[in-house]
């Protein structure tokens, strides 16, 4: 028996070290990102790194001064919200009457949604490019919030359609029983019911929409430019250095990595699509 | 009603599927070059025979499949063994959880400079270090293997992606149906092959399937890092149409490329649906 | 007088003729039970009546007013689910007072009216916690309080015994018997399960295949039924089935002959009727029920005594039966009186 239990700690030690050294080998350049964004350009780029040093908020400030940092963030946040929103409100309804009055062609309707996605985004520019130049888009927040919309659209409708299936259907039809009218029936029962499934999507498409690169290249380098074409500009030779490039890439991505992380127990049950129960 | 609540989501799809693919199929057949504009009028297969002759292309179509294969094989296979790995309770589980899922909020254009600066840098880059510390001459990354450079890049912001879920979904597993199969005396390779991997094939479905979605127009990381060099070496098709489109003005041809594009996603579709369909159903 | 009326109503799936034509009058404070083997449409039946699913042709008459193509919520029904479909965001008391509240009743009358219901389902202790923190048959107390709080035009209960266990499916019977003779209320319920029918309902409705085979008392159903498909699904052990050849005075027309366990008699050898060899004997202690195998093509029949056993496996028996309960069938399997 003693041996046993002393086979089982072995092997719980060898597990624990394996599972943090690797986290840690993969959360590395984070890490590492993140210190060097409080050195100085010459300290950065010190061989071997340099782990100790005194540090500095010099990039921070040359980072906002430079760039127009908060003008970015603004762009970012605006797209990334408006279009999930926005994306919500849509396929929130359809995902509704998929899960809760399915038909004959509701799987394949499902599978061509999805299949949408698989229409690469190039195959799309130019048409999209043109019409937008057309209408005076370029280049606009407007432009964005509408290609955001789409692109996470059949995501949002999947994802939803999956959380609400698991929704008992007889619930529905107590409440319809007991009088409710589609509005209450929306606003008191499924709302309730699936604001953890809604909040997990709106999760994901905002986490989707503000790291999106190609179209925000394309379509807003300047005036709609989001924080992803903002660190684009810096990636030219006559960008900025590795440190204050840290501290742009901190800004750029901390928002989005903290609301996940706060968020990810929801954000990967929602991204497993139904595929655990 | 249903009908009411479905349309506009199907309309909005629609339209967002019909339109650009049938502009995109028109701009194809016609001489649409920005710096050309007197040149104009019906191609007919001009267009896709300048793009299939372009030596480019069948290099960025190569490069297109080895990226997606490589990396899907890479995340799924690394993602399986994480997941197994911190399936059961060790100290400070919660805290791998969040460090392993980070990667996969880090922006595109960020995990590109992220590797091409700190980590691939020839000089003070962190790989650069390492191999000096083994007596080793630091290889030139993006330089002398930038598909595979590219391809580390991308394995690193999908690798959480496959990991969590599969490990939600080991989390989900029958403690029942593993402890009869210890009772029947399986060891830990026949649970893997018997009780784990059936369990796990409709989520591994659903992972191949959205990063085939994602890799398929990778674009930022080789914007950022390689700009699909040197020579055509990093190029996927996506690099190659913006490329056309954007830097030779030459929409017509961009615009073939673009079907290309179209065709090789619906038969990576296809071929998905015939090998996964069946997992996704259920 | 006529309360709930179906008239001629049809439901399809597809190609799939689910109800065929049903008509039924139900009266006023009438316990109905639809009863039938799965798949026989009796909960089709039940939630057409509910609107939940639509009727394809025929008409549904409630109180007067025709309301076949009504949105359930505006019918004044109120329905007990077999998952009870309890609102799980929503405490007891939320959940009961929901169809009031959302009429825009008066606090003080909700108030008034779920204390009521509760008290009488015992659920008073309960009513701020959520349905998860209950047990199976507190949730199927709140599911029956969430519909008397409404006093609706008709109860609707689907199966609501079925998720519970043995024990408390008794108790829970006799429960829901007490209440509706207390409310009076018209209450229409379906099980599978013959016990329920016949204990709870004033009158029982046996279906099969989408098609009423017999409306009656639970008494009619047992004493006359109206064809052999009835007469089997009625009665615990099943009504023996024998050829009529082993009868003697019955109408020509009788093909099979059908007898009650109970009105078989074992006696003395060479005194009965019939003769076989017993199989299997079943002491249950305040009956017996004996297995015989009869002499010649084989056929098999259970005799119930009410004593304890006075044969044993193997042995050959003589048996009588009593002429008075003889139920004869014809080609069709329609009783013959």
């Amino acid at each position: 028996m003693s041996t046993k239990k002393s086979k089982l700690t072995t092997s719980l030690i060898v597990r624990t070290i394996a599972a943090w050294g690797i986290a840690l080998m993969l959360f590395f350049p984070l890490i590492f990102m993140g210190i060097t964004a409080f050195k100085t350009e010459l300290q950065a780029i010190a061989v071997p790194s340099l782990w100790a040093f005194e540090p500095t908020l010099e990039n921070f400030h040359v980072v906002n001064e430079r760039s127009d940092y908060m003008q970015f963030a603004w762009n970012s946040v605006v797209t990334s919200v408006v279009s999930t929103v926005l994306g919500l409100l849509i396929a929130a309804p359809a995902a509704y009457s998929m899960a809760f009055s399915p038909t004959k062609g509701t799987n394949g309707l499902l599978l061509w949604m999805l299949s949408t996605k698989f229409m690469p985004a190039v195959g799309a520019l130019l048409p999209i490019y043109i019409i937008f130049q057309q209408f005076g888009l370029l280049d606009t927040k407007t432009a964005l919030v509408i290609i955001f919309t789409m692109m996470n659209l059949p995501i949002m409708v999947w994802m939803l359609y999956t959380y609400f299936k698991d929704i008992p259907h007889e619930i529905l039809e107590a409440a319809r029983m007991d009088g409710a009218s589609v509005w209450q029936e929306f606003r008191h029962v499924l709302l309730p019911l699936g604001i953890g499934g809604l909040a997990s999507t709106g999760l994901l498409c905002l986490v989707l929409a503000w790291n999106e690169a190609f179209w925000a290249l394309n379509l807003g380098a300047a005036e709609a430019g989001t924080l992803a074409t903002m660190m684009v500009s810096y990636s030219s030779p006559e960008g900025l250095f590795w440190a204050k490039l840290s501290a742009a890439s901190l800004m750029a991505i901390a928002p989005i990595v903290v609301i996940g992380w706060f968020s990810q127990k929801q954000l990967v049950q929602g991204l497993t699509f139904g595929a655990v129960k | 009603m249903p009908r009411l609540l479905l349309s506009p989501a199907v309309i909005t799809l629609l339209i967002w599927m019909v339109v650009p693919l049938a502009l995109t199929i028109y701009f194809s057949s016609i001489f649409y070059n920005l710096m050309q504009p007197d040149v104009t009028g019906f191609a007919g297969w001009m267009n896709y025979e300048f793009m299939i002759t372009n030596p480019a292309f069948t290099d960025a179509i190569w490069n297109t499949l080895v990226l997606l294969a490589s990396t899907v094989a890479i995340t799924v296979i690394g993602g399986l063994a994480i997941a197994l790995l911190i399936n059961e309770a060790f100290p400070g589980r919660g805290i791998v959880r969040l460090l392993l899922i980070s990667p996969f909020f880090v922006m595109p254009t960020v995990n590109a400079l992220l590797w091409k600066h700190m980590m691939m840098n020839p000089i003070y880059g962190v790989l650069a270090q390492i191999w000096t510390f083994f007596g080793l001459t630091p290889i030139n990354w993006l330089q002398d293997l930038p598909l595979f450079s590219v391809i580390l890049m991308i394995s690193w912001q999908w690798l959480p992606f496959a990991c969590l879920i599969l490990m939600t979904s080991l989390q989900s597993m029958d403690r029942e149906q593993l402890e009869a199969a210890d009772m029947d005396g399986a060891n830990y390779w026949q649970k893997f092959r018997y009780m784990y991997l059936p369990h796990l094939a409709r989520p591994i479905s659903v992972v191949i399937m959205i990063e085939v979605i994602f890799l398929l127009s990778v674009f930022a990381e080789i914007f950022t890092t390689t700009n699909g060099g040197p020579g055509t070496q990093s190029t996927n098709l996506a690099y190659l149409i913006f490329n056309e489109a954007l830097q030779s003005f030459d929409i017509g041809v961009a615009s073939a490329g673009a079907v290309f594009a179209i065709i090789l996603a619906n038969i990576v579709a296809i071929f998905l649906v015939r090998i996964i369909g069946k997992n996704l159903e259920k | 007088m006529s309360y709930l009326e179906l008239k001629n109503v049809d439901k399809y799936y597809g190609d799939v003729h689910a109800i065929k034509g049903v008509n039924l009058t139900i009266n006023k404070g009438e316990f109905i039970v639809f009863v039938g083997p799965s798949g026989c449409g009796k909960s089709t039946l039940l939630r057409m009546i509910a609107g939940l699913e639509e009727i394809n042709d025929g008409d549904l008459v409630l109180d007067g007013n025709e309301i076949t193509h009504q949105a359930p919520s505006k019918r004044d029904l109120a329905m007990v689910f077999q998952s009870y479909a309890l609102y799980p965001h929503m405490t007891v008391e939320e959940n009961m007072s929901f169809a009031l509240r959302i009429k825009g009743e008066d606090q003080s009358v909700i108030d008034q009216k779920v204390a009521k219901a509760a008290e009488t389902l015992n659920l008073t202790p309960y009513l701020k916690r959520t349905p998860k923190e209950l047990s199976g048959g507190q949730r199927q107390r709140v599911a029956i309080g969430r519909a008397i709080v409404r006093s609706p035009k008709v109860f609707l209960f689907d199966e609501p015994l079925s998720n519970l266990d043995a024990a408390l499916r008794g108790q829970t019977r006799v429960e829901i018997a007490e209440l509706h003779r207390d409310l009076n209320a018209t209450s229409i319920y379906v099980t599978h399960d013959q016990v329920e029918a016949m204990t709870l309902a004033d009158r029982v409705v046996v279906l099969q295949g989408g098609v009423i085979e017999q409306v009656g008392t639970p008494m009619e159903l047992y004493e006359a039924p109206a064809n052999k498909f009835v007469a089997q699904f009625i009665g615990q052990p099943q009504m023996n089935l024998l050829s009529a050849s082993y009868f003697s005075g019955i109408s020509p027309e009788a093909v099979d002959v059908g007898i009650r366990p109970e009105h078989f008699t074992i006696v003395e050898a060479g005194q009965g009727a019939i003769s076989g060899q017993v199989e299997l004997v079943e002491a249950l202690g305040n009956e017996t029920l004996i297995h015989v195998c009869l002499e010649g093509a084989g056929e098999k029949l259970i005799v119930r005594q009410y004593e304890q056993p006075t044969v044993k496996v193997r042995d050959t028996v003589s048996i009588n039966y009593d002429v008075s309960h003889l139920h004869q069938f014809d080609v069709k399997g329609e009783a013959i009186r």
